[in-house]
């Protein structure tokens, strides 16, 4: 397949799957650390 | 993966010259998650071609693979960043052995693509005046890859950039040198001692990690030139917490602030502004700098970063 030939309604949601994927996981990052803070005091 | 044919774990793991028990397994995670195509019956795997436009370095800026690669950068300080929660103070620099070469990647690929053709036309006039010959310094330079991009397209310039790092700027006289240009010159210092006076000062996503930004917005200030330009390019965000809800990166921004860029600063005994400073604050710091005018301006498509045009 050509880039010509991309899909670009697929490929424009699967960006911005991928966007929400990398603030889901700083999210998971972040609650893991929130985490571990709170249980550690 | 991209541009292969559907091809088994073997095949796959040889072409990358890795093992095949690792990729397999690797494998797993991207077909369950949709990023990849199964194919149960010949038990190959596809990388869909709109997929590999946003997760293989051809895609240039728009290489989310890229950005994830920091994620397992900052959990690698994530024991550093627990111990500050409970006691204050920051993590070190030092801590991120892999942050200059991951951050270069990154900002270089914008550099190559939209440093000449869309950031720099953000100043009305500043093309032209580049192209006839002016001083430029870029603070916070890193591996000196705008620099040098900067130098390239404008022969008639002479580019500078500064950087803390030795191993930054030794990289970056190592690129000029390869790139043959006289015009682009290097030091290692600290952007709050400025010496010198240029026309053009920029600083890309710089200001908000650094200990000391106050103090190096007034430096700038200082080494402007009358008629001269500080181009800052910094995070599309509100210094309002309730103005970010919805912002399609806030977590994450939030995140590598905790991870790196507040902590960081503050380990230098400084501001930790953090990442998400926002643009209200940055107005105030560089009014209180000495910069009585102030444009933003954005790059069509990139959604991360706004550009200050300030002057005098």
């Amino acid at each position: 397949m050509s880039v010509a030939e991309l899909d670009e309604a697929k490929q424009e949601a699967f960006a911005s799957r991928m966007v929400q994927v990398l603030n889901d996981s700083c999210l998971g990052l972040m609650a893991g650390l929130g985490t571990r803070a709170a249980c550690s005091t | 993966m991209a541009g292969m044919q559907p091809a088994g774990s073997g095949e796959i793991a040889r072409a990358a010259g890795l093992n095949e028990r690792y990729v397999r397994e690797w494998l797993g995670a991207m077909v369950t998650g949709g990023v990849v195509d199964y194919d149960p019956e010949r038990k190959t795997y596809a990388l869909p071609p709109e997929h590999a436009a946003s997760l293989t370095r051809a895609a240039g800026p728009d290489n989310l693979a890229r950005i994830a690669q920091d994620l397992g950068m900052l959990a690698e300080v994530e024991q550093q960043v627990l111990q500050a929660f409970r006691t204050g103070g920051g993590v070190p620099y030092s801590a991120y052995p892999r942050f200059q070469a991951i951050q270069a990647e990154e900002s270089g690929e914008v550099f190559d693509l939209a440093l000449v053709a869309g950031i720099v036309p953000l100043v009305p006039g500043l093309p032209a005046r580049l192209q006839e010959g002016i001083d430029v310094l870029d603070v916070g330079t890193g591996q000196g890859h705008a620099v040098n991009v900067l130098a390239k397209a404008f022969p008639a310039s002479r580019c500078h950039g500064i950087d803390m790092s030795e191993e930054g700027i030794a990289a970056a006289r190592a690129e000029a040198t390869q790139w043959g240009l006289e015009n682009a010159e290097f030091q290692v210092g600290d952007g709050a001692e400025l010496t010198g006076s240029y026309d053009l000062i920029t600083a890309f996503d710089v200001i908000h990690d650094l200990a000391r930004p106050a103090r190096t917005l007034a430096a700038v200030s200082r080494a402007l030139r009358k008629d001269g330009v500080f181009l800052m390019g910094d995070i599309a965000a509100s210094s309002r917490l309730e103005e970010n809800i919805g912002h399609p990166l806030c977590p994450a921004l939030y995140a590598f602030s905790v991870f790196y860029c507040m902590s960081v600063s503050l380990g230098e005994g400084g501001e930790g502004l953090g990442t998400v400073w926002g643009e209200e604050k940055a107005r105030e710091m560089l009014a209180e700098a000495g910069f009585g005018h102030v444009d933003t301006q954005r790059v069509e498509g990139d959604i991360l970063n706004v550009y200050y045009v300030a002057r005098h």
